[in-house]
């Protein structure tokens, strides 16, 4: 029994030295079979993908520069109440801007301030910015409405489980409610969106 | 007389080597018992010792042709390697934080190389079909995934043809009617079509060299 054990050992041992080039590891696979037998191996491959956390916001034009719309009532047409539509945007025949959201991040809150001070257009309180309407074209990604103090908001709607892909065009007005003092009247409305 | 018709077929310094070192040692080995006393042990050992007398020999008279004899009732062959031989070869793509889902498409980190060869007698010969099964998502561990069609290949060679993964359990990728050795080497990319949930994503594909 005893030799037989060792026959058993060299044997095996003989096998491993005259097979080295021929192994069968994790991802190498030969097979050997008589004339029309069927033969089958597989060798396997590893895939990662890393997907990192983000949040991607675009109001108006990509790039570093802030899009400028304005609001001109005709002389004639001061206060008069008739909503004036807004030139220079990138949507929306000049009065509106085209608003991308995407995300990993789960549920994004959008706010609007300005650097009004509290003051409206200008900072002067002559005109509120609640004088500037905003209206979105898709119900997934509502603009907040602008008023002196800002932080409002809206919460855009989730695509699929933490994700958002919206896109909107937000579209401006002056509503013309009353007469003021002839001259500009600026401001500049902060978007941010925020992800939990 | 099985020693000496192969002492009596190898060169002289074969015979020199196999009589002066490797039988002597197999002798005193069995006679201390430490290998068995049977029939098949003695040529087992000695064509073992031809083989490592031949290998010293070579190098030491490399001009020396070596005569190899293909039998035609050889067996039928194949064989598969996918990356490295010893383990599952790993390829990897990180996407930027300012371009998840943007459609540009990203790079694996690196290249694979595919190695296949089918043998059979001309008599009898076989046709090798390279599948692979990539039905399995890539997933991150939180239940979200990934279908592994969003992954893509080029090849160096062209033998086994650019294209993508189907993400079913049979995709037939190539197929040679006669024996061959093939290498190629495939460059691995990631669509990046859509946003997924951040994590990391992992699985595998196992390909299948088969001769039916």
């Amino acid at each position: 029994m005893n030799g037989f054990i060792k026959q058993v050992v060299t044997t095996a041992f003989l096998c491993i030295c005259s097979s080295i080039s021929y192994g069968v590891h994790a991802e190498t696979g030969s097979v050997t079979s008589g004339p029309g037998g069927n033969m089958t191996s597989s060798a396997r491959l590893k895939l990662r993908v890393i997907i990192p956390r983000f949040l991607q916001f675009q109001v108006g034009n990509a790039g570093a520069s802030v899009d400028s719309i304005s609001f001109q009532p005709a002389a004639d047409a001061v206060g008069n109440g008739v909503a004036v539509p807004g030139t220079g945007g990138n949507a929306s025949g000049g009065s509106g801007a085209s608003v991308v959201l995407r995300s990993n991040a789960g549920q994004i809150t959008i706010v609007a301030d300005n650097d009004g001070g509290g003051g409206g257009l200008g900072s002067s309180g002559a005109i509120s910015l609640s004088e500037i309407t905003a209206h979105s074209d898709s119900s997934n990604l509502q603009t907040p409405q602008l008023s002196d103090g800002g932080a409002t908001t809206t919460t855009a709607t989730l695509t699929d489980g933490d994700i958002t892909d919206r896109r909107a065009t937000w579209s401006y007005a002056y509503k013309n409610s009353h007469p003021v003092e002839p001259g500009s009247y600026d401001a500049e409305i902060i978007y941010t969106a925020v992800s939990p | 007389m099985r020693k000496l018709s192969i002492l009596r077929s190898v060169p002289s310094l074969h015979r020199l080597c196999i009589a002066q070192v490797a039988y002597p040692m197999i002798k005193t080995m069995m006679l201390s018992r430490h290998l068995p006393i049977r029939d098949i042990t003695v040529p087992l050992l000695l064509n073992f010792a031809v083989l490592t007398c031949w290998m010293a020999d070579t190098v030491n008279n490399p001009a020396a042709a070596i005569v190899v004899n293909i039998e035609n009732d050889a067996p039928a062959e194949i064989f598969i390697q996918v990356g490295k031989r010893r383990s599952i070869s790993r390829v990897r793509f990180r996407v930027d934080a300012d371009d998840v889902g943007s459609g540009n498409p990203v790079n694996g980190n690196r290249s694979i190389d595919i190695q296949l060869f089918i043998r059979a007698p001309a008599a009898n010969p076989l046709t090798g079909f390279l599948t692979v099964d990539s039905s399995t998502p890539l997933n991150n561990g939180s239940g979200a995934t990934i279908p592994v069609s969003e992954i893509s290949w080029t090849s160096s060679s062209g033998d086994i043809p650019s294209d993508s993964f189907a993400g079913t359990s049979s995709q037939q990728l190539a197929s040679f009617t006669r024996s061959v050795e093939v290498s190629d080497r495939h460059t691995f990319s990631y669509k990046n079509r859509n946003i997924y949930d951040a994590g990391t994503y992992n699985g595998q594909v196992t390909y299948t060299w088969f001769a039916p």
